[in-house]
């Protein structure tokens, strides 16, 4: 580590020589918009603007100018928008806000000396600041050496990456090589009543952000508690600390970190309205999805599901308030929120507009911003209910109906795509001898450890759902039947070395898994069958096994 | 686990050259070539052998996917783990850029001080 401080100047030193270039790359990029402007047809001034705007939003905000990042980011959308849309090309309007957007750049080169930068020296902060975390890395830091060991190895067994240490000392050390995504603290070192809470808060005082800590102790005193809140404990546990209450927390705050992207489908008949709503959107780093025929709608849902609905009132066919009815009586879509976005200000209408299942009314033209924060806090409202009503409440994992549900939307995506897809079906073996030779509390914690593991080490956008019971199922998009065997595989030996624990004594658990694919398989119910075949055959064959559905379902017959 | 040493690396934009090969070099530690473009990694790549490729998306003369496509159908770097960098990191973008064989998608702007680690995870992902 001893090289950072090299590192950092290189990097001012960089950034310096940079900076002295931005005004000429904001220069060639004004003029070239003059040029096209009295040559509007002309592709090779065209396509030489967009690639100088391409090429600075991807180089300013590597260097840490955010503004400039940002606003040649819109204009390279905005020429982008200009150039697929088939009609008009250059409406007044696109000139306008092209002009707008070049002046802005023009003035954000004035403050070019402040960049907003992630290559300012806080290199320790990059893990949280970034989200790019690769490991869940976890620091225990107990004088206890008992309690530092099970718990070591207890919550090791829910995929985190723990480093113990019984000296504050230590910690000290890892913390300069390493900053984890939680600290877990013990109060009480030696004599000294408070002093993991001292330790913590000294610690903090240097850093521009506290670390996430949560507190284990031996005390109950309010005081002490008091204490750890103002050392931005996040979470205060007496001992004996119950492991699944502990992970719950630390599944909570690790969780922040990568929840989904929201998914916005804006239904709007103006190909360059709803494109600068997917813009402001997607640039506050939502995903979303068009529909520009209104009749449409009900097929990108079905391949899309959406957090919420974004639609225009007025449309050629098929008005928002009558689509908004259809939407709303299909059992799938009942909970999906419906904001409406249209130039209408009459009160009543807005009223109509609720009464017919819309949840709210946003008067056009709308600031980028506001748009962005109303669609995110009635997203994030939306998919705290969603969550309750939709996952499983000991796992966190889909529901036997929403992951069916998951499956046929995934299912369409990928016939409309052209792409494999697999579906997994497994079971924990002998999961009943759990339950009866440790207790159901150590069954419930083996559910959740294989809960954890499977997000942990599949991609976001993979579904894992509880079917019931001890059985799961995993949705693989984009991923054929040889490689879904490869990775049910790894995590099937992954998942049996897993220590698990009852009273303190160790023991292992495993599961059989069946997979069927699509194109072999074409329609979700036959791969839930065929699956659920494979996973017969793998119970049968010995269990602790990945069996695949062959083409010709024929072949199981005769075992 | 095989250590990450020798990345290919092209790139026609300059400034970003010169930001990624510190971020490669300097903190990661690696052994980098660059490349101003898919043609030069073409010319590059069989005396220099790399472990992982790391290509721009868009270049002038031929782009990221274009010289993976030609690497692709030589026999030694048939298996070569590729990333791609992009500013277009809308998910089916990235969807597009995987079926076309690149194990990742690194979007720009990135940050120079995590690139490295970001890089080598991948890696790590390609290697159990």
């Amino acid at each position: 580590m001893s090289e950072k401080p090299d590192i950092q100047a290189a990097l001012a030193a960089l950034k310096e020589g940079f900076a002295k270039k931005i005004p000429a790359k904001i220069e060639e990029i004004d003029l070239g918009w003059e040029r096209l402007q009295s040559a509007p047809e002309d592709k090779e001034i065209f396509d030489n603007l967009h690639r100088q705007a391409h090429t600075l939003a991807g180089t300013a905000a590597t260097y840490g100018f955010e503004e400039i990042g940002q606003l040649s980011k819109e204009i390279e959308s905005m020429l982008q928008s200009v150039f697929t849309a088939d009609h008009d090309v250059w409406t007044e309007k696109s000139v306008h806000d092209l002009q707008r957007l070049i002046d802005n750049l023009k003035e954000g080169e004035k403050r070019i000396e402040k960049p907003v930068s992630h290559a300012e020296p806080e290199p320790e902060e990059m893990p949280s600041e970034s989200g790019e975390i690769t490991h869940r890395l976890i620091y225990l830091v107990d004088d206890d050496v008992d309690f530092l060991n099970t718990m070591e190895m207890q919550i090791q067994s829910f995929g985190y990456d723990v480093h113990a240490f019984s000296e504050l000392a230590q910690f000290d050390r890892a913390l300069e090589q390493e900053i984890p995504e939680v600290v877990i603290m013990d109060v009480m070192f030696g004599d000294s009543p408070r002093a993991g809470i001292e330790h913590v808060t000294h610690i903090n005082a240097g850093r521009k952000y506290p670390l996430k800590t949560v507190f284990v102790t031996g005390s109950q005193d309010v005081l002490t508690r008091l204490d750890a809140v103002r050392a931005n404990g996040l979470a205060y546990f007496p001992k004996p600390v119950l492991v699944e209450h502990l992970i719950d927390e630390l599944d909570r705050i690790t969780h922040k970190c990568r929840e989904e992207a929201f998914r916005i489908v804006i239904v709007d008949d103006s190909v360059e309205q709803s494109a600068f709503a997917a813009l402001s959107l997607q640039q506050a780093g939502m995903e979303t999805r068009e529909a520009n025929d209104p009749l449409q709608l009900l097929n990108v849902l079905a391949e899309f599901p959406p957090d919420l609905i974004l639609m225009d009132i007025y449309m050629p066919g098929c008005n928002g308030l009558e689509l908004s009815r259809v939407v709303r009586q299909m059992e799938a879509y009942v909970s999906i929120p419906i904001v409406f976005l249209s130039a209408e200000n009459d009160l009543k209408k807005q009223q109509g507009a609720m009464n017919l299942g819309g949840d709210d009314f946003l008067t056009k033209p709308v600031e980028p911003w506001y748009l962005v924060s109303a669609v995110t806090s009635r997203v994030q409202r939306g998919r705290m209910i969603r969550r309750l009503a939709e996952t499983d409440g000991l796992t966190g994992l889909l529901t036997h109906t929403k992951s069916k549900e998951r499956l046929e939307a995934e299912l369409a995506r990928a016939k409309r795509e052209n792409r494999a897809l697999s579906f997994a079906m497994l079971d924990i073996d002998h999961f009943k001898h759990v339950n009866d030779s440790y207790g159901h509390p150590a069954g419930d914690r083996v559910l959740k450890s294989l809960a954890n593991m499977f997000k942990q080490h599949l991609r976001p956008y993979d579904t894992i759902g509880r079917y019931g019971g001890e059985e799961f199922v995993v949705i693989l998009p984009n991923t054929d039947v040889r490689m879904a065997k490869v990775i049910m595989d790894k995590l099937r030996v992954m998942f049996s070395e897993i220590s698990h624990f009852s009273d303190g004594v160790p023991f292992c658990c495993k599961f059989s898994c069946g997979v069927a694919a699509y194109p072999d398989f074409d329609t979700g119910a036959v791969l839930n069958d065929e699956a659920d075949k494979a996973l017969y055959v793998a119970k049968k064959g010995g269990r602790n096994l990945v069996v695949t559905a062959p083409h010709d379902s024929q072949d199981f017959e005769g075992r | 686990m095989q250590a990450l040493e020798r990345i290919l690396y092209a790139e026609d934009e300059a400034d970003i050259q010169q930001i990624a090969s510190l971020a490669l070099e300097v903190v990661g530690g690696f052994t980098l070539k660059t490349c101003n473009s898919g043609v030069e990694a073409l010319a590059e790549i069989e005396s220099f052998e790399p472990q992982l490729l790391l290509f721009d998306v868009m270049m002038p003369d031929l782009d990221g996917p274009g010289a993976l496509a030609i690497i692709r159908d030589l026999d030694a770097f048939k298996a070569t783990p590729a990333i791609f960098m992009t500013a277009k990191v809308q998910p089916e973008e990235v969807q597009r850029y995987l079926a076309m064989g690149a194990i990742d998608v690194i979007a720009k702007p990135f940050d120079p001080m995590t690139l490295a680690s970001q890089i080598q995870t991948i890696w790590e992902g390609t290697q159990s």
